[in-house]
């Protein structure tokens, strides 16, 4: 598997420097060494995307984040990534972004976990490693819990330490039972603005004291795309579901919260993180 | 250069021959094969081909005979799309005599393969899953032959034993040819 994800890579890298030409799968196998065939048995087997379809995602992330960064003409953006006419491209963009071009550059953006970035070493290494499990979809019903809330900063480094902080927070001040399951909640209240919000805490029986800090949350019941992996590839998992299995198997992202959670437990070993992503 | 190299130790010289005109009913897909919008271990689309060809063959009262068939046919297509996106047309099936054709059911399509000379690779073993169509191209680059149509096809008969059997089993690949100076 190894020598297959390398000769998947330089696939990958040939695409990186040709996304605004107008490239073919069979140039993109040639530049592999295969055959057309062998090659799309070989990538879908590897990625987990067809070849034709990773290109136009990749394509689509591209002109996104052009739509975002610069002021050229939407026309322009499209062109420049080979779409020929601006109601194909504001159609396929749709259909990736489930906003328009000019719906993006309006609110200034898609959010981060839906841009499909260039497939590296190690998310391929990830996804075809021994230990990777499919995720699964799952029906869960209504849960209430209890815990503390913040507004999560735009900027995504100062997010990650605003969660890290309610987070440490709620498990150094609240007593919970051991092998209680913990959540992190992200939250986006708005589509359109984007603002983000972090909760953290367990289910109520679980917490054995009562404060005027919690705030409820509830996670509605409904269908869910659910993945297990150990933290360390929690960031891996999360590129991968939100930007090729979800797609793939045909769902959609309701865009309201991700979930992750974990039981709390003493051991020191590396926690393993359930991901919870509501979809319709 | 690899290729070349495997190439020319195995001597892979393909089996020349004339066929007349070979017709099939089977069923079709098009799109890319591997495109499966399912877990990633189930069938990819050509499995289930086969699997959608042999459910309905083993059921239909008039044509359930031809389940019992030794030999199967598999065609792959390109069209103005292979090249660009990925896309085929994959049919599967099995010869039929022509004058049955017009007795066909609505789930079942007729494919003829046209009168022609035809290239004949053998692959055993693991060469069936591996990278052989890179073999067919290397050697029509160096052949006096050229295609002399859009498709291949792999024929299955009793000498391939099933994907779980691959080390004991036979594959042929055709590709229609004819002289690169016609």
């Amino acid at each position: 598997m190894h020598d297959q994800v390398a000769v998947i890579l330089k696939a990958i890298e040939f695409i990186e420097s040709h996304l605004k030409e107008d490239i073919s799968v069979a140039q993109i196998a040639d530049a592999a060494g295969y055959s057309l065939f062998h090659f799309m048995r070989k990538f879908n087997q590897v990625v987990h995307h067809t070849p034709y379809d990773y290109l136009m995602r990749r394509r689509l992330t591209e002109s996104a984040k052009a739509l975002i960064r610069s002021e050229q003409r939407i026309i322009d953006i499209a062109q420049d990534f080979g779409f020929n006419d601006q109601e194909t491209f504001s159609r396929v963009f749709r259909k990736m972004f489930q906003m328009t071009p000019s719906q993006c550059r309006k609110v200034n953006g898609i959010p981060f976990q839906f841009l499909l970035q260039a497939k590296t070493h190690a998310e391929l290494k990830f996804i075809n490693s021994d230990h990777f499990s499919t995720p699964l979809v799952v029906e869960e019903d209504d849960l209430t819990l209890l815990g503390l809330m913040t507004a999560l900063d735009d900027n995504d480094k100062k997010a990650a330490n605003l969660r890290k902080q309610v987070c440490d927070d709620f498990l150094s001040e609240i007593s919970l039972q051991e092998n209680a399951q913990i959540y992190e909640i992200e939250i986006r209240l708005n589509q359109q603005t984007g603002k983000r919000y972090c909760f953290v805490g367990a289910e109520k029986n679980q917490i054995q004291q009562e404060s005027a800090l919690f705030v409820s949350q509830t996670i509605h019941k409904g269908r869910f795309v659910k993945m297990e992996v150990p933290e360390s590839e929690l960031s891996l998992a999360s590129a991968y579901l939100h930007t090729t299995w979800i797609p793939r198997v045909g769902l959609v992202e309701n865009l309201e919260m991700t979930i992750c959670s974990w039981k709390k437990e003493k051991s020191l070993k590396e926690r393993a993180l359930t991901i919870l992503i509501p979809v319709k | 250069m690899i290729i070349k190299i495997q190439f020319r130790e195995k001597i892979v010289q393909p089996k020349i021959i004339e066929s007349k005109q070979i017709t099939l009913v089977g069923m079709s897909f098009y799109g890319d094969p591997f495109d499966t919008h399912a877990g990633w271990d189930e069938d990819n689309q050509i499995g289930l081909l086969w699997k959608r060809l042999f459910a309905f063959l083993q059921k239909d009262a008039v044509f359930s005979s031809l389940s019992q068939s030794s030999a199967w046919y598999e065609v792959h297509i390109h069209s103005e799309e292979t090249q660009a996106k990925g896309l085929f047309e994959v049919f599967v099936g099995v010869t039929i005599e022509l004058e049955r054709v017009t007795d066909l059911p609505s789930q079942l399509l007729v494919k003829n393969l046209p009168a022609s000379q035809y290239a004949i690779f053998t692959f055993k073993g693991e060469e069936i899953n591996s990278d052989w169509e890179k073999i067919l191209e290397a050697w029509m680059s160096e052949s006096d032959y050229q295609s002399a149509g859009t498709y291949n096809f792999q024929y299955y008969d009793d000498r391939f034993k099933g994907l779980d059997r691959i080390s004991e089993s036979v594959l042929d690949v055709y590709i229609p040819i004819r002289k690169k100076s016609d």
